[in-house]
């Protein structure tokens, strides 16, 4: 919005300390509907006063004036009977009395009638000026002053009852502060205490006292000054009155109210946005949230005006023009959508006026047969509902009005037909009776469950007989299906033919949040909980991020049913549900560690490297790269399109690389077993594909998709991978890139939760080769990817890696201490059945001589432990000679030997 | 001081302002609402749909002993659906007189009343 600023005091209104003769007080100016808006008229104590005294004397006037109302009809009533009774010409005086009353009575009611509806018009009045269409708008201050009187609008005088009451209240808050100007500051407090700015912070899941905090920490620094001087709008304060009057206007509102004022004040730069800001809250979050709150003022509108015209549609069968005539087996099998929606049984359909147009516009242009086309939640079914409830207030085009939208089920028209050909007589006895009643849209949900399903005498499709019936056109229908059906079932056959497809696509992320807030209010009263707009918010990301295989707005729609349950289980009865909450329990739900990072977890995340080290000796490299990625995951800096990370792990035999991807699982999701494991060497065949991602037609999806679909947060560990067929390769391609794969039945799965990682041992002679002679890993590392993996992998393979890590081989230290970390595993397994191990430095060393093999890495050293130590420990269990609280040492040379425990 | 002299000013502005309004914006609203109110009255009573389908037979009665039954049957409920929406017009109407009429008798009797006393 452009300002037009006075030159003298530079929109302060005051220069010198007197009022400013330029601009008269006013300061700024800007152009609003072909209007100049100004701010100036500050609602002072004297303001305040008259307001106060205007309302109690108009709330006593209209006490006084039903209170004469109601006294001139019983004056009346009174007179009558008394006529009646013969007795007024004895008490003549009081008769004329009564009439008396009776006819001032008429005066006061029409005086009540005029007060009521001046009342209105007034509100009227007020409303923001918008519809002034002028091509000259000038902004130089000469030219504005020189503009007649009638084009200037002070905007106090557009307020709404409560937005006065705001503006008082800045004013007094000022007053007591001692400050010298109304700043910004003091609307945001003031529009604090006012009931719609509440709830809109409620709604925004805000704390109250972190808010107020902030605020007082802003309205320390203003300087104070105790001298009593008047006070005026600071500039900001005039900037975001007249915003705020452009905004009413825009929406056009019948007046200026306190929302948005408090949209103004936050799409200002200054305290109040950065104290937002701080607090998480953006102008998307306050527009969005005003905007539920219109949404539910218009859903009450709409309620009404739905009942009051609902009235006139007829109960029956029968249409209003008696052409229809009676359907008895339609009614059998069929449910009438509007006759449900009569009784307010059909909820509203938000946002999907394109989709309504769509549908009458096929139907106008001489179509008769509509098929919809979405995914299982898109919101076909709640369109149709939709125009069930248009038809009942009769807004839609004429070959619509005064007709009947009735469903027809299927299972309901096949189930118990055993008779030959009752199933073609049922769908022909309904198809004339729609045919002859005339007044009838037929709605098929799911219609691509009609074909396949056979006549009892077995020749005929039903979805057939119903083709033929839309050939003739004697009929409106409304279809819906799904997109994979329809290709597979609707579109080659001729139904396919008949139908006019439209298709339904899934609501973006601001029209879903929309259709929540129009949604939610049911849930809010049934479960006695209120949601928050981050609820909303996080329900809308991480049903997209996490539950793929539904879509929006329905899965969002679920999410926050469920959660509004979960919340009042865990919290009671009138709790907020919050982001946080949403997050829990898609937390629960798919496993995926989502919620807020706890300080037992950022403490687990720090220090990763030494966590994974307690189990994995050296390979600092590989363990850094993982940790890095795993920090970078949870804290949602990578990209959300990708597995959290690709990796891969080249080296020898033995050096740690399948154990590091066990660690891992076991440190960051909690389980060893939360590994999805493929040995690839399995898969050399180009034909494994299918057993990777099932068979095309088949019912069961493959390994490697049921698995991440089972267990979508989880390492995928590719061993070999070296050996894997090169299209099987492909498939992963598409995995690393996207983060998503479709198995052969067509569901999507998601990968966006794995760590990817693959081993190979390719190149490993050159790798032990270039250690021995002392080539850094670095070095090697580059060679490898440069020439000696290309006869393995495809260069566009190896980019999609983030990391290619090459373990090194094992020296004899590395080995000791692996050695030593065996022991350990091996003393805590001793541990539970009571017994004590200890080993001295010299078996450690003789069994680390024993299992090293620059060849195999660790493997051999693991056969050494399993034959010196574990079979000997075993021999004793066995024999008994080995109880609880004894002590096993293991000593040079390979000596086993058991100290016993004292008896007790 | 200004305070109650504002008020005060604006409660008697307010009770001048009664009768102009009442006879100006308060009868053109009036009569406006006399007009949409006829409209409904036909639309609520299905007039338009029943003079359209005059001729359609009732029923999907298609016959031509069935199409004479209807016409005439539609020409009764047309007869009484015209009564029951002139009778609503006549009703709608009156309110618009009392509109004109009423305070002005009122003042008249409050005057004669008072006069008599």
């Amino acid at each position: 919005m452009e300002f037009i600023i006075c030159p003298t005091c530079n929109g302060e209104g005051s220069f010198g300390g007197k009022l400013c003769r330029t601009c008269n007080g006013r300061g700024i100016y800007a152009w609003s509907g072909g209007y100049l808006i100004f701010s100036k008229k500050v609602l002072d104590k004297e303001e305040i006063l008259i307001d106060r005294i205007r309302k109690i004397l108009h709330c006593l006037g209209r006490f006084l004036l039903i209170t004469f109302g109601v006294i001139g009809i019983l004056s009346l009533l009174k007179a009558f009977w008394e006529i009646q009774r013969g007795e007024w010409l004895i008490f003549a005086i009081q008769k004329e009395v009564l009439f008396l009353l009776f006819w001032i009575s008429i005066i006061t009611d029409a005086y009540l009638v005029y007060s009521i509806e001046r009342t209105n018009e007034e509100k009227q009045k007020i409303s923001p000026k918008t519809k002034r269409k002028s091509e000259w708008l000038p902004f130089s201050w000469p030219e504005i002053s020189a503009l007649s009187h009638n084009l200037k609008i002070e905007v106090v005088e557009s307020l709404s009852s409560e937005a006065r009451i705001l503006m008082e209240k800045a004013w007094v808050l000022t007053c007591r502060l001692g400050h010298k100007k109304i700043e910004p500051i003091h609307l945001f407090l003031a529009s604090l205490q006012v009931s719609n700015v509440a709830l809109v912070i409620n709604r925004l899941g805000l704390n109250w006292d972190a808010l107020k905090e902030r605020v007082s920490s802003v309205l320390s620094k203003i300087p104070v000054d105790k001298k009593k001087r008047e006070i005026h709008y600071s500039l900001e304060a005039k900037k975001v009155l007249i915003n705020a009057y452009d905004l009413a206007g825009e929406k056009k509102s019948k007046s200026l109210s306190s929302l948005d004022i408090l949209e103004s004040l936050a799409s200002f730069e200054g305290p109040i946005k950065e104290i937002l800001y701080d607090l998480e809250i953006g102008i998307t979050e306050i527009k969005n949230v005003c905007l539920w709150i219109k949404i539910y003022e218009d859903l009450k509108h709409e309620h009404g005006y739905f009942f009051s015209q609902a009235r006139l549609k007829p109960k029956g069968s029968i249409n209003r023009a008696y052409t229809a005539t009676a359907t008895p087996y339609l009614d059998a099998y069929g449910e009438d959508l509007t006759l449900l929606a009569r009784n307010g049984y059909l909820s509203v359909c938000i946002d999907r006026e394109q989709e309504t147009q769509g549908i009458f516009r096929i139907f106008e242009s001489g179509r008769q047969s509509i098929v919809l086309v979405s995914p299982p939640g898109v919101g076909k079914t709640t369109i149709i509902h939709g125009i069930a409830r248009r038809m009942v207030t009769e807004d839609v085009p004429p070959f619509l009005q005064d007709k009947r939208l009735v469903s027809i089920s299927i299972p309901a028209l096949i189930s118990g037909a055993s008779q030959p050909g009752e199933i073609e007589e049922r769908i022909q006895i309904i198809m004339s009776e729609i045919a002859r009643s005339r007044n009838i849209v037929l709605f098929i949900k799911d219609i691509h469950n009609m074909s396949g399903v056979q006549t009892t005498k077995g020749e005929l499709d039903i979805a057939e007989i119903l083709a033929n019936a839309l050939k003739n056109k004697l009929f409106l229908v409304i279809a819906t299906s799904t997109p994979n059906e329809y290709k597979r079932l609707i579109e080659p056959k001729s139904l396919g033919q008949v139908l006019e497809k439209i298709e339904v696509a899934e609501p973006d992320k601001n029209t879903t949040i929309q259709i929540l807030e129009a949604n939610m209010a049911v849930t809010e009263g049934r479960e006695r909980v209120y949601f928050s707009y981050g609820a909303l918010n996080q329900a809308v990301d991480l049903s997209v991020r996490y539950l793929n295989e539904r879509y929006l707005p329905e899965k969002a729609i679920n999410l926050l049913q469920e959660v509004a349950i979960f919340v009042k289980n865990v919290k009671g009865e009138r709790a907020i549900v919050q982001g946080e909450d949403v997050a829990e329990l898609i937390s629960q739900k798919t496993k995926i560690p989502i919620a807020k990072i706890t300080e037992k977890e950022t403490e687990k995340l720090l220090h990763m490297e030494e966590l994974i080290h307690k189990r994995l000796i050296d390979q600092n490299e590989a363990v850094g790269m993982v940790a890095t990625a795993l920090r970078r995951a949870r804290t949602e800096l990578r990209s959300m399109k990708k597995p959290i990370v690709n990796l891969l792990f080249l080296g020898p035999t033995g050096v740690g690389k399948t154990e590091l991807a066990k660690t891992v699982a076991a440190v960051y999701f909690g389980d060893e077993n939360k590994m999805v494991r493929l040995d690839m060497s399995e898969y050399q065949e180009k034909d494994s594909i299918n057993r990777l991602i099932g068979v095309p037609g088949g019912e069961k999806g493959g390994q490697l998709t049921e698995s991440i679909r089972a267990n979508p947060s989880a390492i995928l560990l590719l061993d070999e991978i070296e050996k894997a067929h090169p299209d099987i390769l492909n498939v992963f391609l598409q995995v690393m890139d996207d983060g998503r794969l479709t198995d052969a039945l067509g569901k999507t799965i998601d990968f966006t939760n794995v760590i990817f990682i693959g081993t190979s041992n390719a190149g490993t002679d050159f790798i032990q080769e270039e250690i021995r002679k002392g080539t850094s890993v670095q070095t090697i590392q580059e060679i490898l990817i440069r020439e000696k993996l290309k006869p393995f992998f495809r260069p566009e393979f190896l980019n999609r890696f983030d990391g290619v890590i090459v373990f090194k081989p094992l020296g004899i230290e590395e080995v000791r201490q692996i050695a030593k970390l065996t022991l350990n595993k091996l003393a805590g397994q001793l541990e539970q059945k009571g017994i004590a191990l200890k080993v001295t430095e010299d078996a450690v060393n003789e069994l680390a001589q024993a299992g090293f093999d620059p060849i195999f890495g660790a493997r051999p050293l693991q056969r050494v432990i399993q034959t010196k130590v574990n079979d000997a420990l075993a021999q004793f269990l066995l024999t008994g000679k080995l109880g609880r609280r004894d002590v096993v040492v293991l000593d040079k040379g390979g000596e086993v030997r058991v100290e016993k425990a004292v008896s007790i | 001081m200004p305070v109650f002299q504002s008020i005060f000013l604006q409660g008697i502005w307010k009770i001048i302002y009664f009768p102009i309004w009442w006879y100006t914006k308060g009868l053109v609203k009036r009569i406006f609402d006399f007009s949409s109110g006829v409209l409904r009255l036909a639309h609520d009573l299905s007039l338009k749909i029943m003079v359209t389908h005059l001729f359609s037979p009732m029923f999907g009665e298609t016959t031509k002993s069935g199409r004479i039954i209807s016409f005439f049957m539609r020409i009764i409920l047309l007869i009484w659906l015209l009564f029951l929406f002139i009778l609503g017009t006549i009703g709608l109407f009156i309110l618009l007189i009392l509109w004109i009429v009423l305070p002005i008798a009122a003042v008249m009797e409050i005057i004669s009343l008072l006069s008599i006393a």
